[in-house]
């Protein structure tokens, strides 16, 4: 057994012991915890780069892949404690080990199709999380929804790739028109990542979902799929061939753009918390596209790293408002930090951060992606800005209700979980935005690679 | 061609039928028709093993129907479904059509992903949901497959996905029934 595979042995392993204890919940939370601690520390053991071949596949690991495993592993470890402490969602457990094990799976496949086909499984496991209440069918709707769309993105995808490695090698002799083939991918991913306006499964499942499967949808499994979106492109066939196709770089900018804006304006109008997160992270994603339909060293760091900092803020803020929606009272009017300070204060600090703010994590990259699409395109600039202008009303609209009512001293929750969680999330985000040496260089380096299969010649 | 027959009609017969069980025996004809079309050029390791988890598939959604008549009422929704997927067929047909690939399997793969298109686009409940997306890998299988050669690491990656999805979907197939029943 290679060395690069035992997280992944691990956690599927914890995954279907976790599945047949599904009926005693008191073991749950401690299992899923412990096994989610110590793959943290065989992916830190994990020296880089190395490359190992079992059966015709390549696995190879290297500074992103460790980058990117180590801050989904660390957020899920929250969300878990934040289950087991918190929120009892017993089917949790098994979906968070598995989407763990896969993200690590996928993070060391060097080939296409095999990649996809992993994060097609990551993303349809929280299905089964998302149904809370089988007395009523929201819940049911919106996780059947999540997963035709889901299921369609997979084939779509999985066709486009099959079809992508048929094409020769050198550019210039592709068999099959390239710019549909690159179209059925934007798509693909589009639909996977639930860009404006391809966002409506999302929509309805974030008002139906349980708090923790949402922290795990959008703080971990769409920056993964973001993420999955460059790597893949590197793996294909495609990649070269891309820089000749003008269309799909404009279909690729203004999916991005309209994404950006509409997540933006949508989260003006958010009518709750979870809304208005789940919106950011759209609009967050939109931009993100921005910077990776430049095709530049400066527009991919910044995309990685607004949708890293993104996963980390977004699962942060969600568990906030998971806290304070339980601190709600029958008789309260909207939503308050009268109960639940501390989440709320961790909840607005991670907003600096979302939105792409000094001095948190997601200013460096913010600042990247606005100053490449303005070198782009003044228009393609206009629209991030603008973007950011609109989350940004939306963020000190959310504040203002939150902090509106004051505080109760004598009603503050006695056990702020979510609070101190969120504030240990919020340091993080801090010191990256403060040392961004600390997670930039191995995006750089992804970069690099990035161009060098971009450009071969 | 007929093996490629029986997947256009065994397809049309699932989205037709009401009950999932015979949706399930439909679901296994196509996955047979399906691996017939590559029969000589693919080999039996991977014909086996997507017969298997084809079949791990039909029989979950068998036994996860519970009952004999327990399924989903097609309704208005199968004429768009077939609308979408002969459109969508004749015009991948006349943009990806190739020379070097079987004809009948170029029919095949497009029309499943047409139809499986379809069938989620059109799609309100777990059933046809599920349905749907089985048709559709089962379609993506076969455009992989114009590729002559062995696909090993593809094979089993498309037999997790398949189980994987049928999981998952008999899990809110079974919601929806203890739906039903609470009703």
């Amino acid at each position: 057994m290679t060395e690069t595979l035992y997280p992944v042995v691990v956690l599927f392993a914890a995954a279907i012991v976790a599945l047949a204890l599904r009926d005693r919940p008191r073991f749950l939370p401690a299992l899923s915890v412990i096994a989610l601690v110590v793959a943290f520390g065989l992916v830190v053991s994990l020296g880089v780069p190395q490359e190992e071949r079992v059966a015709d596949v390549t696995l190879r690991w290297t500074g992103i892949s460790r980058l990117v495993d180590e801050a989904l592993l660390a957020l899920l470890i929250l969300v878990a404690l934040y289950v087991g402490l918190v929120e009892p969602l017993p089917e949790f457990h098994p979906v968070a080990l598995f989407v763990a094990g896969a993200t690590h799976l996928l993070l060391v496949m060097s080939q296409a199709l095999p990649l996809f086909v992993v994060l097609v499984g990551a993303l349809v496991a929280p299905v089964v999380a998302f149904v809370i209440r089988p007395r009523e069918t929201r819940s049911l709707e919106a996780a059947v929804r999540y997963f035709g769309a889901v299921s369609i993105g997979a084939s779509l995808g999985i066709a486009a790739l099959g079809l992508a490695g048929q094409q020769p090698a050198a550019p210039g002799e592709e068999r099959l028109p390239l710019t549909l083939l690159l179209v059925v991918l934007i798509a693909t991913f589009a639909l996977l990542l639930g860009a404006v306006p391809f966002h409506v499964h999302l929509a309805s499942l974030t008002s139906d979902a349980p708090i923790s499967a949402l922290a795990l949808l959008f703080g971990v499994l769409l920056p993964l799929t973001f993420i999955a979106f460059p790597m893949l492109l590197i793996q294909s066939r495609v990649l070269p061939a891309v820089a000749s196709v003008e269309k799909a770089q404009l279909a690729l900018s203004a999916l991005g753009s309209v994404s950006a804006l509409g997540g933006a304006l949508l989260a003006v109008g958010a009518p709750d918390l979870r809304r208005l997160v789940a919106y950011t992270v759209v609009s967050n994603v939109g931009a993100a596209l921005v910077g990776l339909a430049t095709f530049s060293a400066a527009g991919l760091v910044g995309a990685i790293g607004t949708m890293l900092v993104t996963g980390a803020a977004a699962t942060q803020q969600l568990l906030s408002a998971g806290a304070l929606e339980r601190a709600r009272l029958p008789q309260d009017q909207g939503w308050s930090a009268r109960r639940a300070p501390l989440a709320a204060v961790a909840f607005m600090l991670s907003s600096l951060a979302l939105i792409g703010l000094p001095p948190m994590g997601g200013f460096p990259p913010r600042f990247l992606l606005q100053e490449i699409s303005f070198a782009v395109a003044a228009p393609l600039g206009a629209a991030l800005l603008l973007a950011s202008v609109g989350l940004l009303v939306a963020h000190l609209r959310a504040g203002l209700g939150l902090f509106g009512q004051g505080v109760a001293r004598n009603e503050i929750e006695r056990r702020p979980v979510v609070g101190a969680t969120g504030l240990a999330i919020v340091g993080a985000l801090l010191f990256v935005g403060l040392y961004p040496n600390a997670y930039l260089p191995p995006i750089v380096d992804f970069a690099r690679q990035f161009l060098l299969a971009l450009r071969p010649f | 061609m007929i093996a490629a027959g029986v997947v256009v009609f065994a397809s049309l017969f699932v989205l037709a039928t009401r009950q999932l069980r015979l949706a399930a025996l439909g679901l296994v004809a196509v996955f047979v028709a399906s691996n017939a079309l590559v029969l000589g050029e693919t080999p039996r390791a991977e014909i086996t093993l997507s017969g298997a988890a084809a079949l791990a598939a039909a029989a979950t959604l068998f036994l996860a129907a519970g009952e004999a008549s327990f399924g989903e009422e097609p309704g208005w929704r199968v004429w768009p479904a077939i609308a979408i997927s002969a459109v969508a067929t004749t015009l991948a047909y006349r943009v990806y059509l190739s020379p070097d690939v079987d004809p009948y399997l170029q029919l095949s793969a497009f029309w499943l992903l047409a139809i499986g298109l379809g069938i989620l686009i059109a799609a309100r409940g777990p059933v046809r949901t599920v349905i749907g997306s089985l048709l559709m890998l089962t379609g993506t299988l076969d455009v992989v497959r114009f590729e002559s050669g062995p696909h090993l690491a593809t094979s089993i990656a498309f037999a997790w996905v398949e189980v994987v999805l049928t999981l998952v979907g008999a899990f809110l197939i079974t919601q929806q029934r203890a739906f039903e029943e609470q009703q």
